[in-house]
Protein backbone atom coordinates (compact mmCIF):
# COMPACT_ATOMS: atom_id res chain seq x y z
CA UNK A 1 0.00 0.00 0.00
CA UNK A 2 1.18 3.65 -0.74
CA UNK A 3 3.11 5.36 2.10
CA UNK A 4 1.89 9.05 2.52
CA UNK A 5 4.34 11.36 3.84
CA UNK A 6 3.65 14.45 5.58
CA UNK A 7 6.33 16.94 7.53
CA UNK A 8 5.24 20.03 9.26
CA UNK A 9 6.07 21.54 12.09
CA UNK A 10 9.59 22.37 11.30
CA UNK A 11 10.30 18.78 10.73
CA UNK A 12 9.25 17.43 13.82
CA UNK A 13 5.47 16.23 13.09
CA UNK A 14 5.39 12.99 10.44
CA UNK A 15 1.87 11.77 9.29
CA UNK A 16 1.83 8.49 7.88
CA UNK A 17 0.34 6.47 5.22
CA UNK A 18 2.00 2.86 5.55
CA UNK A 19 -1.31 0.60 6.10
CA UNK A 20 -2.16 -0.08 9.74
CA UNK A 21 -4.03 -3.40 8.66
CA UNK A 22 -6.38 -4.77 11.62
CA UNK A 23 -5.63 -8.80 12.26
CA UNK A 24 -8.58 -8.97 13.37
CA UNK A 25 -9.72 -11.79 16.91
CA UNK A 26 -12.41 -12.56 13.73
CA UNK A 27 -11.35 -16.15 12.84
CA UNK A 28 -9.33 -16.49 16.24
CA UNK A 29 -12.58 -15.61 17.63
CA UNK A 30 -13.99 -18.31 16.09
CA UNK A 31 -11.66 -20.99 17.55
CA UNK A 32 -12.69 -24.69 18.88
CA UNK A 33 -12.62 -27.81 20.96
CA UNK A 34 -10.12 -30.87 20.13
CA UNK A 35 -9.93 -32.22 17.05
CA UNK A 36 -10.45 -36.05 16.78
CA UNK A 37 -8.54 -38.07 13.77
CA UNK A 38 -7.72 -37.29 10.16
CA UNK A 39 -10.59 -39.69 9.55
CA UNK A 40 -14.79 -38.95 8.07
CA UNK A 41 -16.35 -37.89 9.57
CA UNK A 42 -14.27 -36.24 11.68
CA UNK A 43 -15.51 -35.77 15.07
CA UNK A 44 -14.41 -32.96 17.40
CA UNK A 45 -16.19 -33.89 20.49
CA UNK A 46 -15.97 -33.16 24.27
CA UNK A 47 -15.16 -36.18 26.53
CA UNK A 48 -15.73 -34.16 29.29
CA UNK A 49 -18.62 -34.83 31.80
CA UNK A 50 -20.78 -32.10 32.72
CA UNK A 51 -19.49 -29.30 35.15
CA UNK A 52 -15.90 -30.42 34.05
CA UNK A 53 -14.25 -27.41 32.32
CA UNK A 54 -14.38 -27.96 28.11
CA UNK A 55 -10.98 -27.45 26.00
CA UNK A 56 -12.02 -24.22 24.39
CA UNK A 57 -10.70 -23.62 20.84
CA UNK A 58 -9.76 -25.19 17.22
CA UNK A 59 -9.94 -24.75 13.59
CA UNK A 60 -8.97 -26.25 10.06
CA UNK A 61 -9.43 -27.39 7.19
CA UNK A 62 -11.63 -30.39 6.24
CA UNK A 63 -12.95 -31.67 2.48
CA UNK A 64 -11.37 -28.04 1.42
CA UNK A 65 -13.98 -26.45 3.65
CA UNK A 66 -12.52 -23.92 6.52
CA UNK A 67 -14.17 -24.96 9.91
CA UNK A 68 -14.14 -24.22 13.04
CA UNK A 69 -15.28 -24.48 16.74
CA UNK A 70 -14.62 -21.67 19.89
CA UNK A 71 -15.93 -22.11 23.20
CA UNK A 72 -16.42 -19.95 26.12
CA UNK A 73 -13.66 -19.41 28.57
CA UNK A 74 -15.56 -21.74 31.94
CA UNK A 75 -17.56 -23.50 29.47
CA UNK A 76 -18.85 -26.38 30.69
CA UNK A 77 -21.26 -29.37 29.35
CA UNK A 78 -21.10 -31.62 26.49
CA UNK A 79 -20.32 -30.73 23.01
CA UNK A 80 -19.52 -32.51 20.25
CA UNK A 81 -18.38 -30.85 16.95
CA UNK A 82 -18.64 -33.57 13.82
CA UNK A 83 -17.11 -32.76 9.77
CA UNK A 84 -19.06 -34.61 7.66
CA UNK A 85 -18.53 -35.59 4.07
CA UNK A 86 -18.06 -32.45 1.99
CA UNK A 87 -19.39 -29.35 3.70
CA UNK A 88 -21.46 -31.46 5.47
CA UNK A 89 -20.92 -30.67 9.83
CA UNK A 90 -23.17 -31.14 12.91
CA UNK A 91 -22.90 -30.12 16.10
CA UNK A 92 -24.53 -31.62 19.16
CA UNK A 93 -24.73 -30.23 22.87
CA UNK A 94 -26.87 -30.79 26.59
CA UNK A 95 -26.31 -29.51 29.53
CA UNK A 96 -23.75 -26.33 28.11
CA UNK A 97 -23.29 -23.43 30.13
CA UNK A 98 -21.82 -20.72 28.49
CA UNK A 99 -21.05 -19.90 24.55
CA UNK A 100 -20.01 -21.77 21.75
CA UNK A 101 -19.79 -21.28 17.59
CA UNK A 102 -18.80 -23.63 15.48
CA UNK A 103 -19.09 -23.58 11.49
CA UNK A 104 -17.93 -24.71 7.97
CA UNK A 105 -17.12 -22.24 4.95
CA UNK A 106 -14.47 -20.96 3.41
CA UNK A 107 -10.94 -19.45 4.49
CA UNK A 108 -11.63 -15.91 3.13
CA UNK A 109 -14.91 -14.02 2.89
CA UNK A 110 -16.51 -12.79 -0.30
CA UNK A 111 -19.09 -9.76 -0.64
CA UNK A 112 -20.43 -11.56 -3.91
CA UNK A 113 -20.56 -14.92 -2.60
CA UNK A 114 -23.50 -16.95 -2.70
CA UNK A 115 -24.10 -19.28 -0.29
CA UNK A 116 -26.06 -22.30 -0.36
CA UNK A 117 -26.64 -24.43 2.22
CA UNK A 118 -29.35 -27.49 3.73
CA UNK A 119 -29.79 -26.77 7.53
CA UNK A 120 -31.06 -31.07 7.50
CA UNK A 121 -31.61 -31.06 11.55
CA UNK A 122 -32.49 -28.13 13.92
CA UNK A 123 -33.12 -27.76 17.68
CA UNK A 124 -31.79 -25.08 19.64
CA UNK A 125 -32.89 -24.58 23.33
CA UNK A 126 -31.00 -21.52 24.51
CA UNK A 127 -29.99 -18.24 23.17
CA UNK A 128 -28.37 -18.51 19.89
CA UNK A 129 -28.64 -18.59 16.01
CA UNK A 130 -27.33 -20.36 12.80
CA UNK A 131 -26.42 -18.03 9.94
CA UNK A 132 -23.84 -16.72 7.87
CA UNK A 133 -20.97 -15.12 9.57
CA UNK A 134 -17.42 -13.55 8.89
CA UNK A 135 -15.23 -10.49 9.51
CA UNK A 136 -13.84 -7.76 7.31
CA UNK A 137 -11.23 -5.29 7.99
CA UNK A 138 -10.55 -1.39 7.28
CA UNK A 139 -13.11 -1.53 8.80
CA UNK A 140 -12.90 -4.38 11.44
CA UNK A 141 -16.12 -5.59 11.00
CA UNK A 142 -18.11 -8.77 12.39
CA UNK A 143 -21.08 -9.80 10.17
CA UNK A 144 -23.84 -11.92 10.40
CA UNK A 145 -26.73 -13.44 8.26
CA UNK A 146 -29.45 -14.90 10.80
CA UNK A 147 -31.55 -17.83 9.23
CA UNK A 148 -32.36 -19.76 12.18
CA UNK A 149 -32.38 -19.29 15.56
CA UNK A 150 -32.93 -20.70 19.37
CA UNK A 151 -34.90 -19.14 22.21
CA UNK A 152 -35.04 -15.17 20.97
CA UNK A 153 -34.44 -13.44 17.81
CA UNK A 154 -31.01 -12.10 17.09
CA UNK A 155 -31.90 -8.40 17.09
CA UNK A 156 -30.59 -5.12 18.32
CA UNK A 157 -32.19 -1.43 19.62
CA UNK A 158 -30.77 0.29 16.58
CA UNK A 159 -32.71 -1.04 13.15
CA UNK A 160 -31.53 0.69 10.32
CA UNK A 161 -33.81 -1.04 8.03
CA UNK A 162 -34.97 -4.26 5.91
CA UNK A 163 -33.86 -5.97 2.84
CA UNK A 164 -36.20 -8.46 0.91
CA UNK A 165 -33.90 -11.84 -0.52
CA UNK A 166 -33.71 -15.46 -1.37
CA UNK A 167 -37.60 -15.98 -0.47
CA UNK A 168 -37.39 -14.04 3.03
CA UNK A 169 -37.31 -10.28 4.21
CA UNK A 170 -34.44 -9.59 6.82
CA UNK A 171 -34.68 -6.68 9.58
CA UNK A 172 -31.26 -4.79 9.21
CA UNK A 173 -29.75 -4.67 12.84
CA UNK A 174 -26.11 -2.85 13.90
CA UNK A 175 -24.21 -2.78 17.45
CA UNK A 176 -21.15 -1.80 19.11
CA UNK A 177 -18.66 -4.16 20.55
CA UNK A 178 -16.73 -1.24 22.55
CA UNK A 179 -12.72 -1.96 24.06
CA UNK A 180 -12.90 -5.71 23.04
CA UNK A 181 -9.67 -7.98 23.35
CA UNK A 182 -8.39 -9.17 19.79
CA UNK A 183 -4.96 -10.36 18.65
CA UNK A 184 -4.37 -6.16 17.61
CA UNK A 185 -5.03 -5.88 21.18
CA UNK A 186 -8.34 -4.24 22.42
CA UNK A 187 -10.55 -2.46 19.86
CA UNK A 188 -13.74 -1.26 19.33
CA UNK A 189 -16.31 -2.43 16.37
CA UNK A 190 -19.35 -2.98 15.02
CA UNK A 191 -21.15 -5.49 14.19
CA UNK A 192 -23.93 -5.36 11.07
CA UNK A 193 -26.17 -8.22 10.94
CA UNK A 194 -29.58 -9.30 8.68
CA UNK A 195 -32.12 -11.35 10.45
CA UNK A 196 -35.02 -12.99 8.76
CA UNK A 197 -38.78 -11.69 10.04
CA UNK A 198 -39.38 -15.21 10.45
CA UNK A 199 -36.94 -18.62 10.63
CA UNK A 200 -36.28 -20.43 7.70
CA UNK A 201 -37.22 -23.77 7.01
CA UNK A 202 -35.65 -27.00 7.75
CA UNK A 203 -34.57 -29.58 5.47
CA UNK A 204 -34.59 -27.40 2.28
CA UNK A 205 -31.61 -26.38 0.07
CA UNK A 206 -31.72 -22.63 0.68
CA UNK A 207 -29.28 -19.81 -0.97
CA UNK A 208 -28.09 -16.52 0.85
CA UNK A 209 -27.63 -14.11 -1.80
CA UNK A 210 -24.25 -12.29 0.52
CA UNK A 211 -24.36 -9.53 -2.22
CA UNK A 212 -27.58 -8.27 -1.35
CA UNK A 213 -26.97 -8.04 2.03
CA UNK A 214 -23.58 -6.06 1.65
CA UNK A 215 -25.75 -3.76 -0.72
CA UNK A 216 -28.61 -3.34 1.90
CA UNK A 217 -25.81 -2.66 4.20
CA UNK A 218 -24.53 0.08 2.56
CA UNK A 219 -27.67 2.05 1.84
CA UNK A 220 -28.69 1.94 5.79
CA UNK A 221 -24.61 3.92 6.63
CA UNK A 222 -23.64 0.46 7.58
CA UNK A 223 -20.49 -0.57 4.67
CA UNK A 224 -18.79 -3.40 5.69
CA UNK A 225 -14.76 -3.06 5.21
CA UNK A 226 -12.95 -3.32 2.44
CA UNK A 227 -10.89 -6.52 3.30
CA UNK A 228 -12.99 -9.36 3.32
CA UNK A 229 -9.78 -11.85 3.35
CA UNK A 230 -11.16 -12.99 7.23
CA UNK A 231 -12.86 -16.63 7.15
CA UNK A 232 -16.83 -16.52 6.39
CA UNK A 233 -18.60 -20.13 8.06
CA UNK A 234 -22.04 -21.44 8.09
CA UNK A 235 -22.59 -20.99 12.09
CA UNK A 236 -23.95 -22.43 14.44
CA UNK A 237 -23.66 -20.15 18.11
CA UNK A 238 -25.54 -21.31 21.11
CA UNK A 239 -25.38 -19.47 24.74
CA UNK A 240 -26.48 -20.02 28.07
CA UNK A 241 -27.41 -21.62 31.22
CA UNK A 242 -28.06 -25.51 30.99
CA UNK A 243 -28.43 -25.09 27.18
CA UNK A 244 -28.91 -28.25 24.51
CA UNK A 245 -29.20 -28.88 20.64
CA UNK A 246 -28.46 -30.18 17.46
CA UNK A 247 -27.69 -29.26 13.80
CA UNK A 248 -26.94 -31.37 11.10
CA UNK A 249 -26.21 -28.87 8.22
CA UNK A 250 -24.41 -28.93 4.73
CA UNK A 251 -23.00 -25.46 2.92
CA UNK A 252 -21.78 -25.78 -0.30
CA UNK B 1 18.40 43.83 55.83
CA UNK B 2 20.64 43.13 51.90
CA UNK B 3 22.09 40.12 53.11
CA UNK B 4 18.60 38.73 54.39
CA UNK B 5 17.03 39.96 51.03
CA UNK B 6 19.99 38.38 49.13
CA UNK B 7 19.54 34.91 50.71
CA UNK B 8 15.42 35.26 50.26
CA UNK B 9 16.26 35.49 46.53
CA UNK B 10 18.91 33.37 46.18
CA UNK B 11 16.54 30.68 48.00
CA UNK B 12 13.66 31.59 46.09
CA UNK B 13 16.25 31.02 42.86
CA UNK B 14 16.94 27.63 44.41
CA UNK B 15 13.21 26.23 45.06
CA UNK B 16 11.93 27.23 41.29
CA UNK B 17 14.86 25.44 39.49
CA UNK B 18 14.07 22.77 42.08
CA UNK B 19 10.74 23.05 40.59
CA UNK B 20 11.65 22.66 36.95
CA UNK B 21 13.71 19.66 36.49
CA UNK B 22 15.98 19.48 33.90
CA UNK B 23 15.02 16.90 31.49
CA UNK B 24 18.12 16.88 29.84
CA UNK B 25 19.68 15.21 32.62
CA UNK B 26 16.73 13.99 34.21
CA UNK B 27 17.79 9.71 34.42
CA UNK B 28 13.91 8.76 33.30
CA UNK B 29 14.83 10.86 30.22
CA UNK B 30 16.77 9.85 27.00
CA UNK B 31 17.66 12.56 24.95
CA UNK B 32 17.41 11.17 21.58
CA UNK B 33 19.66 13.13 18.68
CA UNK B 34 18.09 13.78 15.71
CA UNK B 35 18.42 13.29 12.11
CA UNK B 36 17.33 11.28 9.76
CA UNK B 37 15.71 7.55 10.28
CA UNK B 38 18.49 5.22 9.96
CA UNK B 39 16.56 2.26 10.58
CA UNK B 40 16.05 0.51 7.01
CA UNK B 41 12.81 -1.41 8.28
CA UNK B 42 11.41 2.46 9.20
CA UNK B 43 8.09 3.60 7.25
CA UNK B 44 10.11 6.72 7.11
CA UNK B 45 13.37 5.52 6.10
CA UNK B 46 15.25 8.07 3.92
CA UNK B 47 12.00 10.13 4.06
CA UNK B 48 12.79 12.64 6.52
CA UNK B 49 14.97 13.67 10.07
CA UNK B 50 13.73 15.17 13.35
CA UNK B 51 15.59 17.47 15.70
CA UNK B 52 16.87 16.09 19.15
CA UNK B 53 14.08 15.44 21.59
CA UNK B 54 13.52 13.95 25.43
CA UNK B 55 11.27 10.76 25.68
CA UNK B 56 10.66 8.55 28.67
CA UNK B 57 12.81 5.75 29.03
CA UNK B 58 9.82 4.07 30.73
CA UNK B 59 6.28 3.76 29.76
CA UNK B 60 4.38 5.43 32.79
CA UNK B 61 3.89 3.86 35.85
CA UNK B 62 0.74 3.79 37.48
CA UNK B 63 2.91 5.36 41.36
CA UNK B 64 3.87 7.87 38.31
CA UNK B 65 0.00 8.17 37.53
CA UNK B 66 -1.16 7.83 40.45
CA UNK B 67 0.98 10.84 41.93
CA UNK B 68 -0.41 13.29 39.07
CA UNK B 69 -3.35 12.18 38.56
CA UNK B 70 -4.98 10.79 42.73
CA UNK B 71 -6.53 7.75 40.95
CA UNK B 72 -5.41 4.68 39.35
CA UNK B 73 -7.45 3.29 36.39
CA UNK B 74 -5.31 0.33 35.63
CA UNK B 75 -7.01 -3.53 35.94
CA UNK B 76 -4.04 -4.97 36.86
CA UNK B 77 -2.44 -3.61 39.65
CA UNK B 78 1.19 -2.38 40.82
CA UNK B 79 3.79 0.52 41.27
CA UNK B 80 5.69 -0.29 38.72
CA UNK B 81 3.38 -1.93 36.64
CA UNK B 82 2.81 0.30 33.44
CA UNK B 83 -0.39 2.67 34.05
CA UNK B 84 -3.59 1.21 31.46
CA UNK B 85 -7.09 1.70 30.49
CA UNK B 86 -6.71 5.29 29.58
CA UNK B 87 -7.64 7.52 27.27
CA UNK B 88 -5.98 9.84 25.08
CA UNK B 89 -7.54 12.56 26.87
CA UNK B 90 -6.41 11.00 30.41
CA UNK B 91 -3.21 10.87 28.60
CA UNK B 92 -3.64 14.20 27.13
CA UNK B 93 -4.93 15.76 30.89
CA UNK B 94 -2.03 13.36 32.55
CA UNK B 95 0.88 16.07 30.89
CA UNK B 96 -0.69 18.90 31.49
CA UNK B 97 -0.49 18.07 34.91
CA UNK B 98 2.78 16.80 35.49
CA UNK B 99 3.97 19.86 33.22
CA UNK B 100 1.87 21.98 35.95
CA UNK B 101 3.23 20.29 38.70
CA UNK B 102 7.02 20.51 38.20
CA UNK B 103 6.10 24.05 36.91
CA UNK B 104 6.84 23.23 33.37
CA UNK B 105 4.06 25.67 30.81
CA UNK B 106 1.39 22.77 29.81
CA UNK B 107 1.78 21.52 25.83
CA UNK B 108 -1.81 20.92 25.41
CA UNK B 109 -4.96 23.28 26.25
CA UNK B 110 -8.17 20.45 27.17
CA UNK B 111 -11.19 21.70 26.39
CA UNK B 112 -13.85 19.22 27.82
CA UNK B 113 -16.86 21.26 26.78
CA UNK B 114 -16.32 21.70 23.22
CA UNK B 115 -16.96 19.12 21.03
CA UNK B 116 -13.81 18.86 18.56
CA UNK B 117 -15.31 19.90 15.32
CA UNK B 118 -12.31 17.88 13.34
CA UNK B 119 -13.27 14.76 15.06
CA UNK B 120 -15.71 12.32 12.91
CA UNK B 121 -15.40 9.20 14.92
CA UNK B 122 -18.47 7.03 15.15
CA UNK B 123 -16.67 5.50 18.62
CA UNK B 124 -15.21 8.47 20.35
CA UNK B 125 -18.06 9.30 23.37
CA UNK B 126 -15.89 11.90 24.58
CA UNK B 127 -15.10 14.32 21.25
CA UNK B 128 -12.95 16.94 23.82
CA UNK B 129 -11.24 19.42 22.01
CA UNK B 130 -7.18 19.67 22.12
CA UNK B 131 -4.93 21.82 20.90
CA UNK B 132 -1.31 22.00 21.02
CA UNK B 133 0.82 25.31 22.53
CA UNK B 134 4.10 24.24 20.73
CA UNK B 135 6.35 27.00 22.49
CA UNK B 136 5.30 24.86 25.75
CA UNK B 137 7.87 23.30 27.67
CA UNK B 138 5.50 20.80 29.38
CA UNK B 139 5.14 17.17 28.98
CA UNK B 140 3.39 15.77 25.90
CA UNK B 141 2.48 12.37 24.03
CA UNK B 142 5.52 11.67 21.58
CA UNK B 143 4.51 12.09 17.66
CA UNK B 144 3.98 9.04 15.47
CA UNK B 145 7.26 10.08 13.83
CA UNK B 146 9.31 10.55 17.24
CA UNK B 147 7.90 7.07 18.45
CA UNK B 148 9.29 5.10 15.57
CA UNK B 149 12.33 7.24 15.37
CA UNK B 150 12.74 5.77 18.82
CA UNK B 151 11.66 2.98 18.64
CA UNK B 152 13.68 2.09 15.59
CA UNK B 153 17.15 2.83 17.75
CA UNK B 154 17.49 6.64 15.98
CA UNK B 155 21.08 7.36 15.28
CA UNK B 156 22.49 4.35 17.11
CA UNK B 157 19.67 1.81 15.08
CA UNK B 158 20.96 -1.72 14.24
CA UNK B 159 17.37 -2.31 11.99
CA UNK B 160 15.99 -4.53 14.01
CA UNK B 161 12.43 -5.56 13.83
CA UNK B 162 11.23 -5.04 17.49
CA UNK B 163 12.60 -2.03 19.64
CA UNK B 164 16.07 -3.31 20.72
CA UNK B 165 16.51 -7.21 19.19
CA UNK B 166 15.13 -9.34 15.90
CA UNK B 167 14.23 -11.50 18.66
CA UNK B 168 10.78 -10.73 20.59
CA UNK B 169 11.30 -12.55 23.46
CA UNK B 170 14.27 -10.44 24.27
CA UNK B 171 12.75 -7.24 24.29
CA UNK B 172 9.11 -7.96 24.41
CA UNK B 173 5.78 -8.97 26.94
CA UNK B 174 3.18 -9.91 24.12
CA UNK B 175 0.29 -12.70 23.91
CA UNK B 176 2.67 -15.71 24.04
CA UNK B 177 4.88 -14.88 26.73
CA UNK B 178 2.73 -12.35 28.83
CA UNK B 179 1.33 -15.12 31.46
CA UNK B 180 2.21 -18.09 33.79
CA UNK B 181 3.01 -20.58 30.53
CA UNK B 182 4.78 -19.71 27.12
CA UNK B 183 1.90 -20.07 25.07
CA UNK B 184 1.82 -21.42 21.39
CA UNK B 185 -0.70 -21.89 18.48
CA UNK B 186 -3.11 -19.45 17.69
CA UNK B 187 -4.33 -16.25 19.28
CA UNK B 188 -7.39 -16.83 21.50
CA UNK B 189 -8.68 -14.54 24.27
CA UNK B 190 -9.74 -17.36 26.65
CA UNK B 191 -6.58 -18.96 26.55
CA UNK B 192 -4.91 -15.65 27.71
CA UNK B 193 -7.21 -15.03 29.99
CA UNK B 194 -7.10 -18.63 31.46
CA UNK B 195 -3.24 -17.88 31.48
CA UNK B 196 -3.83 -14.65 33.44
CA UNK B 197 -1.19 -12.77 30.92
CA UNK B 198 -0.76 -9.19 31.87
CA UNK B 199 1.13 -6.48 32.10
CA UNK B 200 4.87 -6.70 33.63
CA UNK B 201 7.04 -4.46 35.47
CA UNK B 202 8.55 -1.76 33.36
CA UNK B 203 11.92 -2.29 32.03
CA UNK B 204 12.32 -5.91 32.97
CA UNK B 205 13.29 -6.72 29.41
CA UNK B 206 16.05 -5.75 26.89
CA UNK B 207 16.24 -2.08 26.60
CA UNK B 208 16.72 -1.08 22.80
CA UNK B 209 20.05 0.81 20.83
CA UNK B 210 18.46 4.50 22.45
CA UNK B 211 18.14 2.62 26.13
CA UNK B 212 14.35 2.68 26.03
CA UNK B 213 12.65 -0.30 27.54
CA UNK B 214 9.32 -1.86 26.40
CA UNK B 215 8.89 0.29 23.03
CA UNK B 216 7.76 -2.94 21.87
CA UNK B 217 4.46 -4.48 23.96
CA UNK B 218 3.53 -4.55 27.43
CA UNK B 219 1.04 -1.42 26.86
CA UNK B 220 0.82 -0.03 23.46
CA UNK B 221 1.67 3.53 23.59
CA UNK B 222 -0.89 6.61 22.98
CA UNK B 223 1.09 9.07 20.09
CA UNK B 224 -0.19 12.64 19.47
CA UNK B 225 -1.21 12.37 16.06
CA UNK B 226 -4.42 11.90 13.93
CA UNK B 227 -3.77 8.14 12.53
CA UNK B 228 -3.37 8.77 8.96
CA UNK B 229 -3.14 6.16 5.93
CA UNK B 230 -4.75 5.90 2.53
CA UNK B 231 -8.08 4.60 3.58
CA UNK B 232 -8.27 6.42 6.90
CA UNK B 233 -8.88 10.37 7.09
CA UNK B 234 -7.50 12.59 9.98
CA UNK B 235 -9.79 13.15 12.20
CA UNK B 236 -11.48 9.17 12.97
CA UNK B 237 -8.64 7.92 15.63
CA UNK B 238 -5.21 8.58 17.31
CA UNK B 239 -2.05 6.90 16.97
CA UNK B 240 -0.86 4.80 19.21
CA UNK B 241 2.02 2.36 18.81
CA UNK B 242 4.33 -0.65 20.18
CA UNK B 243 1.82 -3.27 20.67
CA UNK B 244 0.91 -4.44 24.32
CA UNK B 245 0.94 -7.63 25.92
CA UNK B 246 -2.45 -8.77 24.56
CA UNK B 247 -1.61 -8.31 20.89
CA UNK B 248 0.45 -10.57 18.12
CA UNK B 249 4.02 -9.94 17.20
CA UNK B 250 3.14 -7.67 14.49
CA UNK B 251 1.59 -5.22 16.83
CA UNK B 252 4.99 -5.13 18.32
CA UNK B 253 7.53 -3.99 15.52
CA UNK B 254 8.83 -0.67 15.35
CA UNK B 255 7.28 0.12 11.74
CA UNK B 256 3.99 -1.37 12.48
CA UNK B 257 1.42 1.36 12.55
CA UNK B 258 -2.22 1.12 14.75
CA UNK B 259 -4.63 3.07 15.80
CA UNK B 260 -7.79 3.36 18.57
CA UNK B 261 -10.58 6.31 18.59
CA UNK B 262 -9.29 8.76 20.91
CA UNK B 263 -11.83 7.52 24.04
CA UNK B 264 -10.79 3.51 23.68
CA UNK B 265 -9.87 2.34 26.81
CA UNK B 266 -8.30 -1.46 27.46
CA UNK B 267 -6.27 -2.95 29.39
CA UNK B 268 -2.92 -2.80 26.83
CA UNK B 269 -3.52 0.83 26.54
CA UNK B 270 -0.70 3.19 28.31
CA UNK B 271 1.52 5.90 27.57
CA UNK B 272 4.96 7.06 27.69
CA UNK B 273 5.64 10.60 27.80
CA UNK B 274 8.09 12.76 25.70
CA UNK B 275 9.16 16.59 25.49
CA UNK B 276 11.09 19.08 23.44
CA UNK B 277 14.30 20.66 24.35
Amino acid sequence: MNKKLLLAKATRKVAFGAAAIIVLAGSSMLTSCKKGAEAKPEEVPNESAPAKAVQSYQSGTNNGYFWSLWKSDGATGTCTYTNGSNGNYSISWSGFNGNFTCGKGWSAGSKTRTVNYNCGSFSMNGGGSFAYYGWTRSPLIEYYVNEKWGGSRPASSDRRGSVSTDGGTYDIYTALRTNAPSIDGTQTFRQVFSTRTSQAPTAQNRSITFANHVNAWASAGLPIGSDISPSAILLTESYGTGTSGYVNASVW
Amino acid sequence: MKIFLIIISLAITLLVACKQINHSEDPNFVRVQGGAYTNTQSNLYGKGSLPDFLIGKNEVTQKEWTAIMGNNPSKFKGDSLPVETVNWYDCVDYCNKRSIKEGLKPYYTLNKNTKDPINKSEFDSLKFTVTVNADANGYRLPTEAEWEYAAGGGQKSKSYKYSGSNNIEEVAWYWKNSGDKSLTGTWNWSILEKNRCQTKAVGSKKPNELGLFDMSGNVREWCEDWYQDDETAAGIKRTQRGGGWIGGENRCECSNRHSFEASGKGADQGLRVCKGI
